[in-house]
């Protein structure tokens, strides 16, 4: 039926233009409007709109405007108190993010500022040990990294000059013999060059820093290349620069015992251990337990993730090693040890530094700070490397410290594994510590009445924790270090 | 003893009760005066009432209003300024709803506005237009119909006067000159079955088509006119149109069509409909809305 609108619109205006009646007046069609008209009276209106266009029309535009608002009527806001006023959504995101910051702040720092926590720590820490030798053992690594040419005036060493002077032609030696090797190799160009040993007295500084070629230098395996042999210059070791390592906490307390007498390979003060390794001991904590974990943990590691994320980094750095930072290591991968490990490889993380070979480490530049232990690309992730029998923890910014500042301790670490905050150290006399807090405290751990030798690896898993001696024994652990079976070889 | 009061006092007692309710004496209204408009709102909507019909009629009546609208027509200073204070603003913002622009709106209201005073006189009397507001609606209400009808009247008025260009514009000149041709065999039955089904149909109903096939309103405005809710209107056109081409087919049948024949004629191309449309539309009818001023 397409045509009937057509058609009734032709028979509509024809109609419209028979005889139309007299119109109603204006008040018809305003009462009609306004529907106050008695229903006749409407019947006749509606009549005559129904033929009477330009009626319709008037009808149509009254009362268009009269559905428009009335222009005078102007509404006032109701006065809202102030309060009121910020309850809206910009308000509220800035308020839940401002919040989310306070709760990141509040929430990495409770954790490291237990009141009982600084106690013992204070009470592990030698009461007489001085501020300026961790000062400068935090900015030794600094200096690691300065070129080779770059002497410095090292921390008095007083008390083994003589051995310092050996170690130095030592060093200066093997300088001059990588060197010689390099050049021939061709891999320096005439224009770096690899500046000779300078001895310690000098204080002259190069005014041009010789590049690092640490990456060019094969490095070697220092887990397997009788690293824990004994050497009587094993006191002293000097980084690239021929400068002294970062002068290790001097142990002061019982300091007639601290001597890091190696050569005989024996624990003169590590009082949580047998001074006798083979015999019975107990094992005891040399740390207070760790701080219970507070109230939401779970949502304190989400917070703190969060808050890692918007930039808010606490200062107090996590000590953490990500998985990524042991893809190259010595290890072989993430915690797992691979004894296929090229020997030329170039890795940046190793383990402790064969002390016999101290002095080619030194002259090749590769005893960086990072070349010695296990290091993060994230300066927020805290580094840890064994140097010269220290186990040293870096909190970012290349500061390192000593994280097993325990007076009573003799024990020579050698190896080092960290996890996160689960951080194994072994060292001489199969001695084995572990912290599940990034290095707060220490657990002492007994492997077993017949452990023997020095640890040279520790494979951490979450709860297997497998460990090598020197002597080829290989403890392992199921239950995340409570007790531990030798495992023949 | 109290005797019952005759019908004379009686209304004139009612009276003074209608006279003291629409408050003209404080627009300088007397009461006699007051009287005589009633009476001639009376006769003009019911002329054959009884005094008591009269007297409800009255009562139904906007009386303060349509004292204000008299004492201002007879020339009060109180009623002219209580009407302008309460309608001067209105006036302007009414015409500016009609017209959609503010200087003809202005244009429009001075317009009236000058009607409303009186301009013209007659006997020495000014002839405002006021004197023909009754109270059978609100003043607003009177005053925005009005406009609207004054609107309405210009807009016819100008378009008549259309220019060559506008003309040239709307192909005016090359329109086809009215064909004398054959008339369509169908036209004649078709037309009438229409117009007899269109003959059945309610006022309102028409009303709803009318403004919806020839004035192009929409569902909301035809609503509003009627006084339903637009779903209602879209719904009453389509069972409207349902109706209808039952009733034309009905129609076409009942004057000598089959089924067949009827639905094609139904379904025909208007254009062969011979219909003396254009012819009916050009009749002029200039005064569509000029019986208020000449009533008095």
């Amino acid at each position: 039926m397409p045509e009937l609108p057509n058609l009734l619109r032709q028979r509509l205006a024809a109609a419209e233009n028979g005889e139309i009646q007299a119109h109603p007046d204006a008040d018809m069609l305003t009462a009609y409007m306004e529907q106050s008209l008695p229903a006749a009276e409407s019947k006749t209106v509606v009549s005559h709109l129904s033929i009477c266009e330009p009626c319709r029309e008037v009808v149509a535009l009254s009362q268009a405007v009269m559905a428009q608002p009335d222009r005078q009527t102007v509404l006032v806001p109701s006065p809202v108190a102030r309060w009121r006023r910020l309850l809206t959504p910009v308000f509220g995101a800035a308020t839940a993010v401002a919040a989310m910051a306070v709760i990141a702040v509040m929430v990495l720092q409770l954790p490291h500022k237990h009141p009982q926590q600084d106690s013992d720590s204070a009470t592990n820490r030698p009461a007489s040990q001085p501020l300026q030798e961790t000062q400068q053992a935090k900015a030794a690594p600094v200096e690691d990294q300065a070129a080779p040419s770059e002497p410095k005036a090292v921390p008095p060493a007083q008390q083994a000059d003589a051995r310092l002077t050996s170690a130095q032609s030592n060093l200066a030696t093997s300088a001059k013999q990588t060197e010689a090797r390099l050049e021939d190799s061709g891999k320096i160009r005439a224009t770096k060059k690899i500046a000779p040993y300078a001895p310690l007295a000098t204080p002259a500084v190069s005014p041009a820093r010789t590049p690092v070629i640490t990456a060019a230098l094969p490095k070697k395996d220092y887990i397997n290349t009788g690293f824990f042999n004994v050497s009587s210059s094993d006191r002293v070791v000097l980084d690239s620069n021929g400068n002294n390592l970062p002068p290790a906490p001097q142990p002061q307390a019982g300091a007639t015992n601290t001597v890091f007498n190696t050569a005989n390979s024996k624990i003169a003060m590590f009082a949580d251990l047998p001074t006798n390794a083979a015999g019975k001991s107990t094992v005891r904590m040399l740390t207070p337990a760790p701080p219970p974990e507070h109230l939401g943990c779970t949502v304190c590691k989400f917070v703190q993730s969060t808050a890692h994320t918007l930039g808010f980094h606490s200062p107090v750095r996590t000590p953490a090693l990500r998985a990524g930072a042991l893809s190259s290591s010595a290890l072989g991968g993430p915690g797992m040890f691979s004894g296929a490990i090229e020997k030329s490889q170039s890795v940046e993380i190793s383990a402790a530094p064969a002390k016999a070979d101290t002095d080619t480490l030194a002259a090749s530049g590769s005893l960086s700070a990072g070349a010695m232990g296990y290091r993060s690309s994230d300066s927020a992730t805290p580094a840890w490397k064994v140097v010269s029998g220290k186990l040293m923890k870096s909190s970012g910014q290349s500061q390192w410290e000593d994280a097993y500042p325990v007076a009573s301790s003799t024990v020579e670490f050698s190896f080092v594994n960290a996890r996160g905050n689960d951080v194994w150290a072994g060292g001489s006399h199969a001695s084995l510590i572990h912290s599940r807090d990034g290095g707060l405290t220490w657990d002492t751990i007994r492997l077993g009445d017949n452990a023997s030798g020095t640890i040279v690896s520790i494979i951490a898993g979450t709860m297997s924790i497998q460990v090598k001696t020197s002597d080829n024994q290989t403890w392992s652990s199921a239950d995340g270090g409570k007790s531990w079976k030798l495992r023949a070889e | 003893m109290s005797s019952r009061p005759r019908p004379a006092e009686a209304n004139a007692l009612s009276l003074r009760a209608l006279f003291e309710k629409s408050g003209g004496e404080r627009y300088g209204l007397t009461l006699q005066a007051f009287g005589v408009v009633l009476e001639q709102v009376a006769v003009k909507y019911v002329p054959q009432a009884s005094p008591q019909q009269k007297l409800e009629f009255w009562r139904d009546l906007k009386l303060e209003e349509l004292a204000l609208a008299r004492a201002c027509a007879a020339g009060h200073d109180a009623a002219w300024q209580a009407f302008l204070t309460r309608f001067r603003e209105k006036l302007y913002d009414i015409a500016r709803g009609i017209t959609k622009e503010d200087s003809s709106a202005r244009d429009l209201a001075d317009s009236l506005y000058a009607d409303l005073y009186g301009t013209s006189e007659k006997e020495g009397r000014r002839l405002s237009r006021l004197n023909f507001y009754m109270g059978r609606g609100s003043l607003e209400g009177w005053l925005r119909t009005v406009l609207a009808q004054e609107f309405v009247n210009r807009y016819r008025k100008t378009k008549r006067l259309v220019s060559l260009e506008e003309q040239a514009e709307e192909g005016v000149q090359f329109s086809a000159t009215p064909s004398s041709g054959p008339v369509s065999p169908l036209d004649g039955r078709l037309g009438a079955a229409l117009d007899e089904a269109l003959g059945l149909l309610n006022s309102q109903d028409r009303l709803v088509l009318a403004s919806y096939y020839l004035d192009d309103r929409t569902l909301t405005e035809i609503g509003r006119m009627v006084g339903v809710h637009e779903s209602t209107i879209s719904r009453r056109l389509e069972k409207l149109l349902k109706g209808l081409k039952k009733q034309v087919l009905a129609g076409l049948i009942s004057r000598g069509m089959n089924r067949v024949q009827a639905e094609e004629a139904l379904d025909a191309d208007v254009r062969y409909l011979q219909l003396d449309v254009t012819k009916k539309l050009q009749e002029n009818r200039p005064a569509a809305f000029q019986q208020d001023k000449g009533s008095d």
